[in-house]
């Protein structure tokens, strides 16, 4: 192959967009997705970059949520990284609640701290 | 694992990426055509493949919603249709309820055939000598497609998530054939008999466009076959990456429910 062509399937291939589907592991009928609640300037514990979906812990005063995210894969697209968030990181949260209360959710989007927003679904 | 195995894995990968190698550069040399030249002249639908449209455009799919099951749906016979038709509504019922119902995929079970083939995930399918794999994102799962294989007797036929497949081309449609089916293994919760086969037929529209028409047959179960169409679109530049499931938060409970699981 000559060089020329490489270059021009290197080009191709930049210009193309990878498209992902969205998750569809489970349900989500356990949020309540009425009501969203908002954390500023919570501490990140956990952040999980696992199957069958990514989830991150993060502690307000002394409760721990835990809440639940795309995949991997869904969240490749929408920007994230194994490594955008790391326990210790002061964030702002936007996330589904349960339904039955407890401390958790479906996380939506999240502040890091350097101002950039990203959605985890 | 021994020495002599490494060895003969080794010959083995050897043996298939030479194979790979030559399918790849026969359709280097002709990258807008379906068919490649001379020696063979099947289609290529090695690629990774993704749904076109996505499954959740196709209906359903929101935040509280199943996939649906293709239209028309299975046209069951009864009691089996009404027992189809009550199972669904109460699986839809628990969801509007905030308690869904544990399924295959709350255990990361793989879908098996035909499930598989939806592509929730990009699927990947590789045209090697005597076979077409056909590797899913989701679960890393594995099915292996046999060129021109006999069946089994039906006593050799041993139940499995994927079946037995054995293909062959009719021009440039590629027929697979599968029966085999495990009787837990069910599309959309449509149950089965032992009488069971799935037929696919995979045929390209376009360069990088895959159409799949699906008909299950069951005298046992159903009254007329279930057909529906699925359409592919090739991502050339997707790498499938590793999905091992092993970090659920999901719980399910004896009364059948799922729950999500606080840290």
């Amino acid at each position: 192959m000559k060089l020329s062509e490489l270059c021009t399937i290197l080009v191709g291939v930049g210009l193309l967009t990878v498209s992902l589907p969205a998750e569809a592991h489970h349900s989500f009928a356990m949020f309540d997705q009425t009501k969203t609640i908002e954390f500023k300037g919570v501490t990140v514990s956990q952040f999980q970059w696992s199957n069958p979906h990514v989830y991150l812990l993060a502690q307000k005063g002394n409760t721990v949520y835990t809440l639940e995210c795309s995949s991997p894969s869904g969240m490749r697209g929408l920007g994230w990284k194994f490594n955008s968030v790391k326990p210790g990181d002061k964030v702002d949260l936007t996330f589904f609640p349960l339904r039955d209360g407890r401390p958790g959710g479906e996380l939506r989007s999240i502040i890091l701290g350097d101002g950039q927003t990203l959605k985890a679904w | 694992m021994r020495f002599r195995n490494i060895t003969r894995m080794t010959a083995a990968s050897a043996m298939l990426l030479g194979a790979i190698s030559t399918i790849a550069s026969a359709a280097a040399t002709k990258p807008h055509s379906s068919t490649v030249a001379a020696s063979t002249t099947v289609p290529i639908i090695t690629g990774v493949w993704e749904r076109d449209p996505s499954p959740f455009e196709e209906g359903g799919g929101g935040d509280t919603e199943d996939v649906p099951p293709p239209r028309p749906g299975p046209d069951l016979k009864e009691p089996y249709a009404s027992r189809w038709k009550a199972l669904r509504a109460k699986r839809q019922a628990a969801l509007d309820a905030g308690k869904p119902l544990a399924d295959s995929s709350t255990l990361c079970l793989p879908e098996g055939t035909p499930t598989i083939m939806q592509a929730i995930y990009p699927i990947q399918i590789l045209q090697t000598p005597g076979q077409v794999t056909v590797l899913a994102e989701l679960y890393m799962q594995t099915r292996r497609i046999y060129m021109d294989a006999p069946f089994p007797k039906p006593d050799d036929l041993e139940p499995t998530y994927y079946g037995f497949s054995s293909a062959h081309w009719e021009g440039d449609t590629l027929v697979v054939t599968t029966r085999g089916l495990k009787d837990s293994v069910q599309f959309f919760e449509v149950p089965h008999s032992d009488q069971m086969t799935v037929t696919e037929r995979y045929h390209l529209t376009a360069t990088d466009k895959l159409r799949a028409d699906f008909t299950i047959d069951d005298p046992v179960y159903l009254k007329t076959p279930y057909r529906w169409t699925w359409r592919y679109k090739r991502n050339l530049t997707y790498r499938i990456p590793e999905y091992v499931c092993d970090h659920s938060l999901e719980k399910i409970n004896a009364d059948g429910t799922v729950s999500f699981e606080v840290k």
